[in-house]
């Protein structure tokens, strides 16, 4: 597990990274909340991206490799129960940013969900075997920041 | 070594994966491109809508 957690925690401190200082220029033409939508669209395709491929790499799927680096069933359902709870909790990051005044600072609220959906993402990505498809998602990833 | 076939595969899964990435990754560059406070608000329904999307397939795969 240890190993996924620099990948989606690099991710997603970039993402408020950008939040706070690359889109400084951004936030003078569109208001404060310019970088709080660039952090919840990043997270959310992130999320998106895990889902896709981690759908893809399903045991017995057309293309999915063969086991042990296929996802089985039991996996399956524990990732996206996972994945469930992350997607509501990337829909409530989303509607509280959208709620904000444009002219008025993001609550804290919004870098914990982020904190929290990041979680997730290291958890997801920890029980997905090891296989090219997986390599490939992280550096689609990682190519993505 | 890498066969030719085993980088034909490697090209193959990557160009999947790339696929299945890329209309999300495609939304973080328009956002960035727009600057706008409507490209903003647009982005974020669509991220509403695609959660509440994804969150209800997410609960069937859970569930089947």
């Amino acid at each position: 597990m240890k190993k996924h957690l620099p990948f989606a925690f690099v991710l997603l401190l970039a993402a408020a990274a950008y939040t706070t200082t690359i889109t400084g220029g951004c936030a003078s033409l569109a208001g404060p909340r310019h970088g709080a939508t660039v952090t919840v669209v990043a997270a959310h395709s992130t999320l998106s991206a895990v889902q896709d491929t981690e759908l893809l790499l399903v045991c017995e799927k057309p293309g999915a490799p063969a086991a042990p680096l296929c996802v089985d069933a039991e996996k399956h359902k524990a990732i996206s129960a996972k994945l469930a709870t992350a997607f509501a909790l990337d829909g409530d990051l989303a509607r509280l940013v959208r709620a904000v005044p444009l002219d008025q600072p993001q609550p804290p609220q919004v870098a914990e969900l982020v904190a929290r959906i990041a979680q997730i993402i290291n958890d997801v990505l920890a029980l997905i075997p090891k296989s090219q498809q997986k390599a490939a998602l992280e550096q689609n990833l990682a190519g993505s920041k | 070594m890498l066969t030719f076939a085993a980088i034909i595969q490697w090209i193959t899964i990557g160009q999947k994966v790339f696929e299945a990435g890329k209309p999300a990754f495609d939304a973080i560059k328009s956002v960035l491109a727009a600057h706008t406070i409507e490209a903003d608000t647009d982005a974020l329904d669509k991220v509403i809508e695609d959660a509440d999307r994804r969150k209800a397939l997410a609960e069937h795969e859970a569930g089947s």
